[in-house]
């Protein structure tokens, strides 16, 4: 949160990990709008990258957009 | 003047004929590859529905059947991408099938043991028979 609040631009490299729950994702990127933060925000903010997993980057992207339309 | 000629075609003939028997052969051979790892693929998504629906039906949230499943899940795309076994517009229907399985009831406080007809798992089913369908109608696209 701390890149959100201070407007720092921040890479998040997702490779390496042994893999990531939707649930874990949906906590971190939809929990981000619940606070309060909207999706253009966010995006500026943080650069995703994901080459392991490709479908990554979409599926939290997907995350901010139903946050977004829940909120 | 037309003996110079055939001189000349019978070469020709040989070669594209060559080039064209060494195409074919070369297509059938990476058809079989092709399927051979998708029937690789086939056990590898049982796999994870099985250890999905174990995980699910536990009586509690088994920490090292979730970690399991996240590699499994990471594995599978890996191998997708790699060997473009479904176009990247499509990816959202592996998307669909991790979602199904680690959205929801998962790696969570609030863990529930979910029934043989829970619409939890009716999900897992679906989205799995979907990526399946398309890892299928890929390779029919591509060598039929």
């Amino acid at each position: 949160m701390e890149p959100l609040l201070n407007n720092q631009r921040t890479v998040i490299i997702f490779d390496g990990a042994r893999g990531y729950g939707s649930s874990f994702l949906e906590e971190a990127f939809g929990g981000l709008v619940r606070l309060g933060f909207n999706k253009a925000k966010i995006l500026e903010t943080f650069e995703f990258v994901s080459d392991n997993d490709p479908a990554l980057v979409s599926e939290l992207i997907d995350y901010i957009d139903d946050a977004e339309s829940e909120g | 003047m037309v003996s110079e000629s055939c001189q000349f075609i019978t070469p020709v003939i040989v070669i594209v004929g060559w080039f064209f028997v060494d195409w074919r052969t070369n297509n059938r051979e990476l058809r079989k590859e092709k399927r051979s790892l998708i029937d690789k693929i086939h056990i590898d998504i049982d796999f994870i529905e099985k250890k999905a629906i174990e995980y699910h039906q536990a009586e509690y949230a088994n920490e090292q059947v979730s970690k399991e499943i996240k590699i499994l899940l990471g594995r599978l795309i890996k191998v997708i991408n790699r060997e473009e076994l479904i176009v990247k517009k499509d990816f959202w229907i592996f998307s669909a099938f991790k979602k199904a399985i680690t959205l929801n009831n998962f790696d969570s406080s609030t863990f529930m043991c979910q029934s043989d007809n829970s619409e939890l798992l009716d999900k897992i089913y679906a989205t799995k028979d979907s990526l399946i369908d398309k890892v299928e109608s890929e390779f029919s696209k591509r060598f039929r």
